[in-house]
């Protein structure tokens, strides 16, 4: 696999990507020598990217919305 | 409380907080994605009765929300960026890892729209490539496109010298009435 498909892959959709297989792929093939760093790097970033999505709802939105049903 | 009140009441229970968050990620404003929000769940109190696959609820609602934040969008409703007044997501964070969490959010709100939507819907939607083209009416080599370009951009603007403000002083800033509001 390229670095191209590598990335692309993981940019894809990496929630369906298995990506220690992706890793291993890689590092097998010999095609990227820094592919366990280059994936290091894209997960962490996935994560930093879910953690800033993490926002909380303010705690009066979900009594507005129950009363919507009384 | 009658059947029809009780399930209502487990649709906002379990799925609020997760609508909440991709109403605000697709509008980037907290009072807009309320509205959406209280909108959202009107139309499923509505139309409940359609809904015969409960399992289906989650896919239903953020189809509305999203329904709906284009209406809003259409509607050249004002989108402002209020990073300042998010909710923390753990108060008891280290404070490099807030400065952090306010950096990435910084460039997540500078990504263009059509940047920004398919990666809402892919991290909090959790939609597939093909779900996500079929979402916007785009093809699905068009969505992995701009999905990798988006991650691509908020990685440059997370570099050191890129141009996303520092947000230390606004995560101090929200610590401290935090702090002061508990006090």
């Amino acid at each position: 696999m390229k670095p191209f498909q590598f990335t692309e892959a993981l940019g894809a959709d990496p929630k369906n990507v298995a990506l220690p297989l992706v890793a291993r792929a890689l590092v097998e093939s010999g095609e990227n020598v820094d592919a366990e760093r280059a994936l290091a790097s894209a997960l962490l970033l996935e994560q930093r990217i879910e953690r800033a999505f993490d926002i909380r709802p303010p705690e009066f939105l979900a009594e507005q919305l129950l009363a919507i049903s009384r | 409380m009658d059947a029809r009140q009780l399930a209502f009441s487990s649709l906002v229970q379990s799925l609020q907080s997760e609508l909440y968050r991709f109403a605000y990620w697709l509008c980037k404003n907290q009072a807009q994605a309320q509205d959406i929000l209280q909108e959202t769940y009107l139309r499923a109190w509505k139309s409940m009765d359609n809904l015969r696959d409960r399992s289906a609820a989650r896919a239903w609602l953020m189809t509305i929300v999203r329904r709906e934040y284009l209406r809003t969008f259409e509607r050249k409703t004002l989108a402002t960026i209020e990073l300042d007044e998010l909710p923390l997501v753990d108060d008891a964070m280290p404070m490099d890892e807030l400065a952090d969490v306010a950096r990435v959010r910084a460039a997540i709100t500078l990504l263009q729209t059509k940047y920004r939507v398919p990666l809402v819907l892919q991290v909090i939607g959790g939609l597939s490539c093909s779900e996500i083209a079929d979402e916007l009416g785009l093809s699905e080599a068009a969505v992995m496109t701009q999905l990798f370009r988006a991650r691509q951009k908020i990685k440059l603007l997370l570099e050191p010298s890129s141009a996303v403000p520092n947000s230390s002083n606004v995560i101090r800033t929200e610590r401290f009435k935090n702090n002061a509001s508990e006090a």
